[in-house]
């Protein structure tokens, strides 16, 4: 059982990238009536057959579709889980969830996802939004935000890091999480 | 405008040449369990320490920082495989980032096995 949103995306982010996905685009919404979270990947998608075993909550990881992680979540927080997948064109996945429920690290999230996209290619865009502030990161446009000077990787890496963290910490300053 | 056919291939060209610039044989790979047992666990944190660490000191052309899925090791999470070109592979569990830290500087760069935190 994860016990937090942050884990949760990364639950869920993680299968599409087993998915074999090039795209995957994550949007993460918090409003007074709770966190609306939302990925769509451009991956294998889920076949007809899979997606009633998901429904079963048989897990079946090699697919990329174990969604037990989302489902017991959603039992405990009382939200709603929508799948709408396409074989061979992607998944979409959207989770509501209730007021109350933690957020968790999403900086340490994001910061995890950028590492796999660097390393598989596979580009990552990350959108936070609450009330009237947002914050995107793309994993494509990573070098805009390091500038022209030349940094070393180490550097680079600090700078990415810093620049997620305030970013992030901006966007849900005034929730209280 | 492009058939369905058209783009298929070009979609297919484009991957292959995107694996092919990712996958240096020479290269040692950090992989990091990502199942919801290792998320559970840490294993965030530890992937994340690694990627720093390597970045840190300069190595990134030289280790692949990855992931997988559940490789049936649940009680030792966070896990990562180490694996080297032409060496055994090195299984590490229980990992926090201090020890992934240690990890890098001693087995990455060095080429010591940290005996302590092997599974």
């Amino acid at each position: 059982m994860l016990c937090d949103i942050s884990l949760c995306i990364l639950d869920i982010a993680i299968n599409s990238f087993k998915s074999g996905a090039k795209n995957i685009s994550i949007f993460l919404t918090q409003k007074d009536s709770g966190v609306l979270f939302e990925i769509k990947d451009d991956g294998r998608g889920i076949s007809d057959e899979m997606f009633k075993r998901i429904h079963n909550n048989i897990k079946e990881p090699e697919t990329g579709a174990s969604f037990n992680g989302l489902k017991g979540l959603y039992k405990a927080c009382g939200g709603r889980v929508k799948i709408i997948s396409d074989e061979g064109v992607g998944t979409f996945v959207s989770a509501d969830f209730k007021p109350g429920f933690t957020l968790g690290d999403i900086a340490e999230t994001v910061m995890c996802l950028i590492n796999l996209s660097r390393q598989s290619g596979v580009r990552v865009s990350f959108f936070a939004k609450c009330k009237e502030k947002s914050f995107l990161i793309d994993s494509e446009r990573l070098s805009e935000i390091s500038g022209c000077e030349k940094l070393s990787e180490g550097e680079r890496y600090a700078f990415i890091k810093q620049y997620v963290s305030s970013g992030i910490s901006e966007v849900f300053v005034k929730t209280g999480i | 405008m492009k058939s369905l056919e058209e783009l298929k291939a070009i979609k297919d060209k484009m991957k292959s040449t995107i694996d092919l610039r990712h996958e240096d044989p020479s290269a040692t790979k950090v992989i990091v369990s990502m199942g919801t047992c290792g998320i559970a666990s840490g294993a965030r944190e530890v992937l994340n320490a690694f990627a720093e660490v390597v970045a840190e000191k300069g190595i990134t052309r030289n280790v692949m920082v990855s992931q997988s899925g559940c490789i049936g090791l649940c009680e030792n999470e966070p896990v990562a495989e180490v694996i080297t070109p032409g060496k055994d592979k090195v299984t590490y569990g229980k990992l926090t980032p201090e020890k992934a830290r240690e990890i890098v500087e001693k087995h990455l760069i060095g080429g010591t096995v940290v005996d302590e935190y092997k599974i």
